[in-house]
């Protein structure tokens, strides 16, 4: 079921919340966790039962595997419970491309099933392994198999994050609150949901529609104009914005619903100056992960820069890899790392030299600007099919099989090199249809994700840590009164008319 | 925060009801009739997208004794009003845009149950034959297709279909197009035709956008007899089979024929090693013809094939505003042609 679904909104909201809530009122808590268990694995078995033993089976594993550690603090055996979570996902996400590799290498022609990606087997497996490392490490007290399926099958966050730690989440479950239900909690979920369901139907799903032709186009070999693989490469990138942060938002909505406060996964990343800003607000909670589990277990910083570079490397390198089973992944992890690592670098030759940040706002602008580009570039891989889709897109897009133009603009430019041809609007933007519609609307979304406040900013809700409301500049607050209600609701009814027939969020193939 | 949660409840439901008012009122997809005021809400020039339900309800009130099948290719160029004079059977175009012949089959189910339907002509394209498109196009709802239509009825709609020509901001946007856009005339005359005017702007970039897209509904990885198969083992010249028997079963006159293609279309079909399929799914489209005949005892059902018509190979010219008269793009051709081609279908 997804949550941009008529469904979802109208059908399974509504009955979850009301037994959520009389639960609570008319027996206990536990039986309150019994609905919300029961209702996320029926969420999560709607879009394929098969799968739903998995998720069980995986939760069951992992539960007996955290009695083990929590009563033994066996470092083998946590060892071990990592290994098998980790093979399955290596089985069900991995096992084809190694196939497919090695084949390649050897020029065997080793057959392997067809295997379909169990939904959200990345983000449920991760959030396991950080818990059974967090028993290790004595960080959670008691372990309550209910609480312990809740913290894992909650839906809000279960298809897609944000990776949870046990301490963030169930204990807003076993606090006894009074009133039992928090209105201002669910006056803000509405609100955030609203926001979040208008970003992906209305803003990333229009986007997808010249993304996808222009991307396909690429990988047939059909013509792609300059200006057309560029506004693909840009389109692509507010689409997986307006997607993952719609998402976002939607999950962040949905658990305030039922007086949870979920972590902030994403905090206007396209805002940041440089690209270490941008991973502390694009997909929080796996950069998080990423940093505790992987980078600081490799040694993080503290061997000298060349150590710390190769630890930021391999990080970055598997996550990519965390995206999906393919060298692109893996080429745009490692992207993602050398800029990092360039970062890094700048910053020691800038304390070195004691050169000091230009703190004009032009400097900043330029510098937000070029990160987005970047970032934009790369996201290339990872929308490209194919390694060689992907090379081909960077081929146009650096003017390399020659560059459109007006002909009243190629007048002016008659000494200049022969790449410049001279072409009606058509020609200009081929294959896209409305060119000029297309672009004001890339313009707007830009100046909508650099000045626009995001909701956690207008509803005040940024007290994490490593986060900071920088950058926006129109400072608008939430007011719960009728014309703030007005807005949400004509943002609501726009939205749920713009629902499509079957419209994924991106994040959900990783 | 309570009285936010109350306004926020309430704001939508005085849109929703406000929103279905205003609809059903304008009425854009020419659905409900509850009113009609030239100047205000007559002509329905956005009406097209909803051809499932507009045609389906508008063949109820029409009840016609003829009807063209097939896809846009039809609705393009084949004229019910041609046909009529032809037959002298009051006639509806039943074509809806990029079908699969089970849907095909099952409009054609709806159209026997709905109307009292004596002959039909039939306009065949490979690509209603594509196994990778499967059974159903997801515009398509094929239950609906079950439907015996009640006097002012509106059972054939889903929740979901009743409330996007109802209560949608789309429908809302729609009605508003109505209603400033009543200089336009309606996007289908009364018979199912599309009211088009040929757009003819540089017709070689035209042939070329409109091929690479019909080329993609072509796209499938098998060839020859495996073409035709469904990824759930279903073969779709078998579903033709099934369309064949209802019309003898219901005793219609029957008339096939293989949509003409420009012959920069069929050249395409050959770079794409597609020809083999394409002849060998003329050669079955026969071979089903006369078998099923044979299982009625009765004769075939009168089968044309128009793919290499003279006009195939009309001269796509150059140039911003040069026009041609028998071809919209590389695979809709005019009514021009569609004319010729009724004249030749039913003078034989």
């Amino acid at each position: 079921m997804l949550f941009n679904s008529y469904e979802f909104i109208f059908i399974f909201i509504p009955l979850v919340l009301s037994g959520y809530y009389l639960s609570d009122h008319l027996f206990n808590k536990t039986i309150q966790k019994v609905v919300l268990v029961t209702a996320s694995l029926f969420f999560y078995g709607y879009w394929n039962h098969y799968y739903l033993p998995l998720i069980v089976l995986s939760v069951l594993f992992n539960y007996f595997s955290a009695i083990i550690i929590y009563n033994q603090k066996n470092k083998a055996y946590l060892l071990f419970a990592i290994s098998v979570n980790l093979f399955s996902i290596v089985y069900f996400k991995y096992a084809n491309f190694f196939i497919e590799n090695i084949n390649h290498a050897f020029g065997s022609s080793i057959i392997f099933e067809d295997i379909i990606l169990p939904l959200a087997i990345s983000f449920f497996t991760f959030q396991q392994i950080s818990f059974l490392v967090d028993v290790y490490r004595d960080e959670i007290e008691e372990i309550d198999f209910l609480d312990y399926s809740l913290f894992v099958t909650f839906f809000p966050q279960l298809i897609a994050g944000p990776i949870v730690h046990h301490k963030e989440i169930i204990p807003q479950f076993n606090k006894a609150s009074t009133p039992v239900i928090n209105w201002e909690f669910i006056a803000i979920g509405i609100a955030i949901f609203c926001m979040g369901l208008f970003k992906k139907v209305v803003i990333a799903d229009d986007l997808a529609s010249n993304v996808t032709l222009i991307f396909s186009n690429i990988e047939q070999g059909q013509f792609v104009s300059f200006l057309a693989a560029w506004s693909g490469a840009v389109g692509y990138s507010f689409q997986l914005y307006f997607d993952f942060s719609g998402y976002s938002d939607m999950a962040f909505g949905l658990a305030l619903l039922f007086g949870v406060k979920l972590p902030i996964n994403f905090f206007s990343p396209y805002r940041s100056a440089n690209i270490i800003i941008f991973w502390r607000t694009w997909h929080i909670s796996l950069s998080r992960f990423l940093r505790d589990y992987v980078y600081f277990t490799l040694g993080g910083s503290k061997h000298g820069p060349v150590r710390k570079s190769a630890n930021l490397m391999i990080t970055m390198l598997l996550g990519g890899l965390w995206h999906g089973a393919g060298w692109a992944f893996v080429i745009w992890g490692g992207i993602h790392g050398a800029l990092l690592i360039l970062n890094n670098a700048w910053r020691s030759l800038k304390k070195l030299f004691h050169i000091k940040d230009s703190e004009t706002e032009i400097n900043y602008r330029i510098c937000q600007l070029f990160t987005f580009l970047c970032v934009t570039l790369a996201w290339v891989f990872f929308r490209s099919e194919s390694l060689d889709g992907a090379l081909h897109m960077f081929w146009i897009m650096f003017g390399l099989e020659g560059i459109n133009i007006s002909h009243k603009a190629s007048q002016f430019l008659t000494y200049l090199p022969s790449i410049f041809i001279a072409s009606d609007m058509i020609g200009m933007f081929e294959p896209i249809g409305d060119a000029p519609t297309y672009a004001t609307k890339l313009i707007v979304l830009y100046l909508w994700v650099i000045f626009l406040p995001n909701p956690y900013e207008l509803f005040k809700l940024y007290h994490q840590k490593r986060l900071h409301s920088t950058g926006f500049k129109f400072n608008i607050l939430f007011k719960p009164n009728a014309g703030w209600a007005f807005l949400l609701a004509v943002i609501f009814y726009v939205s749920i008319s713009n629902i499509g027939s079957y419209s994924e969020f991106l994040y959900f193939r990783f | 925060m309570k009285n936010f949660i109350k306004y926020w409840f309430i704001s939508v439901g005085v849109m929703f009801f406000m929103t279905s008012i205003f609809n059903v009122l304008i009425d854009p997809y020419y659905i409900f009739n509850v009113i009609n005021v030239p100047g205000i809400n007559h002509n329905k020039p956005i009406q097209g997208g909803w051809e499932q339900v507009h045609k389906t309800i508008q063949l109820y009130r029409m009840k016609p004794e003829h009807i063209i099948l097939g896809s846009s290719v039809a609705q393009y160029g084949l004229r019910p009003s041609f046909a009529r004079e032809l037959l002298g059977l009051k006639s509806y175009n039943m074509g809806i845009d990029g079908p699969t012949i089970f849907e095909v089959y099952k409009l054609f189910g709806f159209s026997i149950n709905n109307s009292d339907i004596k002959s039909a002509t039939l306009s065949l394209e490979l690509m209603m034959f594509n196994g990778e498109r499967g059974l159903n196009n997801s515009r398509f709802n094929d239950q609906r297709m079950e439907v015996v239509l009640k006097e002012n009825s509106l059972n054939f709609l889903t929740m979901k279909e009743l409330y996007r020509t109802v209560s949608s901001t789309r429908a809302l946007k729609d009605s508003f197009d109505t209603l400033i856009g009543q200089y336009r005339p309606s996007y289908y005359y009364d018979d199912g035709f599309i009211n088009y005017s040929l757009e003819q702007k540089n017709m070689d970039l035209s042939f070329q956008r409109s091929n690479s897209a019909y080329i993609d509904f072509l796209k499938n990885q098998n060839r020859n007899e495996k073409y035709f198969i469904t990824n759930k083992g279903v073969n779709l010249i078998d579903v033709f089979k099934d369309l064949l028997a209802l019309s003898h079963q219901n005793g219609i006159k029957l008339d096939i024929l293989i949509s003409p293609v420009h012959d920069y279309f069929l050249d395409s079909i050959k770079d794409k090693n597609l020809l083999s399929t394409y002849d060998l799914w003329k050669e079955m489209i026969v071979q089903a013809n006369v078998k099923i005949a044979a299982e009625y005892k009765t004769a075939p059902y009168r089968f044309v094939d128009f793919s290499e018509h003279d006009m195939s190979k009309e001269v796509i010219p150059k140039g911003n505003n040069a026009k041609m008269k028998y071809w919209k793009d590389a695979y809709h051709f005019s009514y021009n042609l569609g004319d010729q081609i009724l004249e030749e279908l039913y003078k034989k």
